[in-house]
């Protein structure tokens, strides 16, 4: 198991470096046209803001303000052993992932929620959460370039 | 359409209020982080559409459902698809699961329309009684009670003190459409917030001891209760 996660998250890393290299213009747009990176969930992010690029920003944004406290904040919880809290955050947590197309990343955390639930803050329940972690900066670096290319496009 | 929304995660009230930017017809009046903030808001402004987090600390979306009165139509949002079935038990109009992408907001925004459309009028809050020749105009705040007398009843107000007018209580009763006027007895219907105390089979108001016959009492007690 943990090797299959570690294995998915080197084949991402490796698809980030080469996507980087690459221009981000789908095969049907024109050259003028955004189209959210393939790192990312493509495929949601356009359902979720359509070509609503400033929606898209702000989001982006906020959600990079806010996740190293919301980090922080779980793990004070899970060091005090606050399961309740633990898992309501996680819950609450899960979906604004998906918001900046990292989905994979939201059924992590619907994962996580759901062992806290059955197995509370057990040993299982904390590596999970602690994989989560460890995967968190490339994504988060990830977020960030995103939000640098919307921007970057709108103030063109 | 006046729309107030209710969520304790920043990111999800940020989005939800650029969604509702975006519909020419929606008119964000408030935002709110949690529930009780959200129900003391609906005591001072007019709202027609909640867009109301279920999952939220101390008051959360349902028990506000639960507890509000008279409240606008409702569209819950929430990242657990375990709720709906709950959700829908409150009659609510819609029910989105989060993230919530931008067609889906408008489907609710639309059944939102179209349950205003259909909805019963606003309760009235006043009233024009016939009297002496002349209709005169009395704002439902200020009857205390309706009196039956014969062929005649008496608004008993708090401006005019009495005026009588040539009506069946049955009559009136079916014209005043507010929840806060209850018929308490084949003679009497009061207003609910006009009353001092209640006894056994009576209740007061401004002084005057008015009776509440057996078969109203129940539908009375329901309504003081969630008052």
């Amino acid at each position: 198991m943990w090797e299959e996660l570690s294995l998915r998250f080197q084949i991402q890393l490796a698809m980030q470096k080469q996507h980087q290299a690459q221009p981000h213009f789908s095969s049907r747009s024109s050259p003028d046209e955004f189209t959210f990176s393939q790192n990312l969930d493509q495929a949601h992010l356009l359902m979720i803001y359509e070509d609503d690029l400033e929606r898209a920003s702000a989001i982006f944004g906020i959600f990079l303000d806010g996740i190293g406290k919301e980090m922080n904040g779980l793990e004070e919880q899970l060091a005090a052993g606050d399961t309740t809290e633990f898992v309501r955050k996680v819950h609450k947590m899960a979906p604004n992932f998906a918001m900046v197309g990292l989905t994979e990343a939201t059924e992590e955390l619907f994962a996580i929620e759901k062992e806290g639930k059955t197995a509370g803050l057990s040993a299982k329940t904390r590596q999970l959460f602690s994989t989560f972690g460890t995967r968190l900066d490339a994504r988060l670096a990830l977020v960030r370039d995103e939000l640098a290319r919307i921007k970057n496009y709108l103030n063109k | 359409m006046r729309c107030l929304i209710v969520d304790d995660d920043e990111l999800a009230r940020k989005s939800m209020e650029m969604m509702c930017e975006k519909v020419e017809d929606l008119t964000v009046v408030g935002v709110c982080e949690n529930g009780i903030e959200a129900l003391n808001l609906l005591r001072r402004q007019d709202v027609d559409l909640l867009l109301l987090d279920i999952d939220m600390p101390e008051l959360s979306g349902i028990d506000l459902v639960k507890t509000a009165q008279d409240l606008p139509q409702v569209i819950f949002t929430t990242s657990m698809k375990d709720y709906a079935l709950e959700a829908f038990e409150y009659k609510v109009t819609d029910y989105l699961h989060k993230p919530i992408t931008f067609s889906r907001f408008l489907k609710a925004i639309e059944r939102a329309r179209e349950v205003m459309g259909k909805r019963a009028p606003k309760e009235m809050d006043e009233i024009f009684v016939k009297t002496d020749g002349r209709l005169i105009r009395l704002e439902l705040k200020d009857i205390l009670y309706i009196e039956s007398i014969g062929d005649y009843v008496v608004f008993h107000t708090e401006k005019t003190n009495k005026l009588i007018v040539h009506s069946t209580l049955k009559n009136i009763d079916a014209r005043i459409n507010n929840s806060k006027f209850l018929k308490v007895h084949r003679s009497y219907i009061v207003n609910l917030s006009k009353i001092v105390d209640i006894e056994e089979s009576t209740l007061v108001i401004k002084d005057k001891v008015i009776p509440i016959s057996r078969a109203h009492k129940p539908v009375l007690m329901n309504y003081i209760r969630t008052l």
